[in-house]
């Protein structure tokens, strides 16, 4: 061997010796896709005749001209007012796939300082689900101070994170301020060895915070929702937005400018894809009398679902859950079952304080399909595509929180979380 | 069985390709992801391998695919490792310098090049069993290490 074929060869040992020889990350091994009967009765390798291949050639040619064809005359009829994009937002890495069982990580902004409620806040903790430990910690490069919110998609490895930005600026003869700039989104990246990679992503929208009402991520994490309130009046100016990262596209529907019915649409939120179309969101129509019985003063919600392919700018358009306004209130939330579309509301004090749960409700008829959780969980974070396994907050008898997996019989099986999971889940904002 | 052999097989051969794909991409925590995912890919196409006694071959090639696909994704500036502490000797600062410029024109290679140089010279393969890994000829084996054993010298002689 040369010397120079030496040195080289020291280089690159040298370099490879910088993994230390105890190295070993933990294998987590994917789901295997279900075997198909086909799979098992086949006996050897099997080719495809000789034809196959330029007749399928052929085929996905004319399907591919004939769809482009379709959309292009499709978008125009339908999206004249959408911004049009042809190449993915910046900062978008591609489309996602979740598997069956329950997220490896969560993302929860934090901590929670004293007087800090209600404001941004500093860090993302990426959390693992099973071990409840801290993976990684992110938090938002300057000059953003921290995070609003978080929306995860549906494989646990990808979220969006809103950040917020204050100038602080001086004026001559007056005490320095704060000047509130416009909110910037990124994506975080995790990957299945908890490494973490945060990408702004170039948004085409300038919403300031305290407008932003909430975002939601796809389960493919391809679409971006965000409700925010407009310019004042703001009884009529609630606004959803969505954003196609893929092809940079986006939409905008918003309350219609007369008609009392909507004055109260000035807060829509709790932003819920329910699959890769189809959008729920919840906002509040009235309020409640001082002497209700069953839930005393408060907003009441209603729920509703906005096809977000079908054409129109309007968003009374969306469709009511019939039969669930008056069950809402401040306490009430949803997730969703993104396989079947189900909403999962859950409802503190439907009847009495210690009445407890979480509805599957049909969002064709509004009826409850089945109460989970065993009438102790307040909130419900996660759900599998059937909805037979949830993670959950429940009490327990003696007002502790437990974060667990409940299954559709009620069993609960304790996860392990940090405190300010159980403690502080009220100021904090979590995503599966 | 596919689970319990795949385990087996990345609780062996996990250092050792770490480390190849640390060589080829200069990132660790990249090279971790690149191959957890050349195993993940395995584990899936387990039962669709002909010959399941070469299954390390198939991995190292996943991982060499990873690492190509890593680099191709980002941007072209690399990550070097710490120098050596400042109270070491300067015969092991020069040293480490020359290994930072070995590397860096190493990662300047062609993709081919690069490969064939780490997988002879970290993993100890014979030309046959690179051009297998590869999936190129024995001779185009010899011709890229020839190519880039040139580049390197070019860096070598001139730092000398």
């Amino acid at each position: 061997m040369t010397i120079q074929e030496e040195k080289i060869r020291t280089a690159i040992q040298e370099t490879a010796a910088e993994i230390p020889p105890d190295h070993s990350p933990p294998l987590r091994l994917p789901l295997r896709p279900r075997r198909t009967l086909g799979t098992l009765r086949r006996r050897g390798p099997k080719r495809w005749p000789g034809w196959v291949a330029p007749l399928a050639a052929a085929v996905t040619v004319t399907v591919v001209i004939a769809g482009t064809f379709a959309l292009t005359r499709e978008f125009a009829r339908t999206h004249v007012s959408a911004h049009h994009g042809t190449a993915p937002v910046g900062g978008w890495t591609g489309p996602v796939t979740g598997g069956a069982g329950p997220p490896a990580y969560y993302v929860f902004l934090g901590p929670v300082r004293p007087g800090s409620a209600g404001g941004p806040l500093p860090e993302a903790t990426i959390t693992s689900t099973l071990t409840g430990k801290p993976v990684a910690t992110v938090v938002p490069p300057r000059p953003y101070i921290g995070f609003d919110y978080v929306a995860a998609a549906g494989n646990s490895s990808t979220f969006v994170l809103a950040a917020q930005q204050q100038n602080q600026i001086r004026r001559a003869g007056q005490s320095p301020g704060v000047v509130a700039m416009p909110e910037k989104f990124f994506l975080l990246y995790v990957s299945p060895t908890g490494h973490t990679r945060l990408t702004p992503l170039s948004l085409p929208v300038r919403v300031y915070p305290g407008f932003l009402a909430g975002i939601a991520l796809s389960p493919s994490g391809s679409r971006l929702a965000l409700a925010s309130e407009g310019k004042p009046p703001w009884t009529h100016g609630s606004v959803l937005q969505v954003f196609n990262l893929a092809n940079g596209t986006s939409r905008r529907w918003a309350w219609p400018d007369v008609g009392s019915e909507w004055d109260w649409a000035s807060d829509v939120a709790n932003l819920a894809w329910m699959n890769e179309q189809t959008l729920a969101f919840q906002m509040p129509v009235g309020t409640r009398p001082a002497h209700s019985p069953e839930l005393g003063p408060g907003t009441v919600l209603q729920t509703r679902v906005l096809d977000t392919a079908a054409p129109g700018r309007n968003l009374a358009a969306s469709r009511r859950v019939p039969g669930r306004t008056s069950l809402g209130g401040g306490d009430t939330g949803m997730t969703v079952a993104p396989g079947v579309g189900l909403i999962m509301e859950f409802n503190r004090a439907r009847k009495a304080p210690a009445h407890r749960g979480i509805d599957e409700v049909s969002t064709a008829t509004g009826r409850t399909v089945r109460t989970l959780g065993g009438g102790k969980a307040i909130e419900a974070f996660w759900s599998n595509a059937t909805g037979t396994k949830l993670i959950v907050l429940e009490e327990n008898a003696a007002g502790k929180r437990e974060l667990g997996i409940v299954t559709a019989t009620g069993t609960f099986t304790p996860l392990p979380a940090p405190r300010a999971v159980t403690v502080d889940w009220q100021h904090l904002f979590i995503a599966w | 069985v596919a689970a319990e052999a795949v385990t087996w097989l990345y609780q062996a051969h996990v250092l050792s390709l770490t480390r190849l794909a640390h060589v080829m991409l200069g990132d660790r925590a990249a090279a971790e992801d690149v191959v957890h995912d050349a195993f993940c890919g395995l584990y899936l196409r387990w039962h669709h391998l002909a010959d399941t006694s070469k299954a390390l071959s198939y991995v190292r090639t996943s991982v060499l695919n990873g690492c190509r696909s890593a680099l191709r994704r980002r941007t072209p500036a690399g990550v070097d490792s710490e120098p050596p502490p400042a109270a070491s000797a300067e015969s092991a600062v020069m040293a480490w310098e020359e290994r930072q410029e070995i590397m860096r024109a190493l990662r300047q290679l062609p993709p081919r090049q690069r490969e064939v140089l780490v997988l002879r010279y970290y993993l100890d393969l014979p030309d046959a069993e690179i051009a297998t890994v590869m999936g190129i000829g024995a001779s185009s084996v010899r011709s890229a290490a020839r190519r880039a054993g040139q580049s390197l010298g070019r860096t070598i002689r001139g730092r000398s």
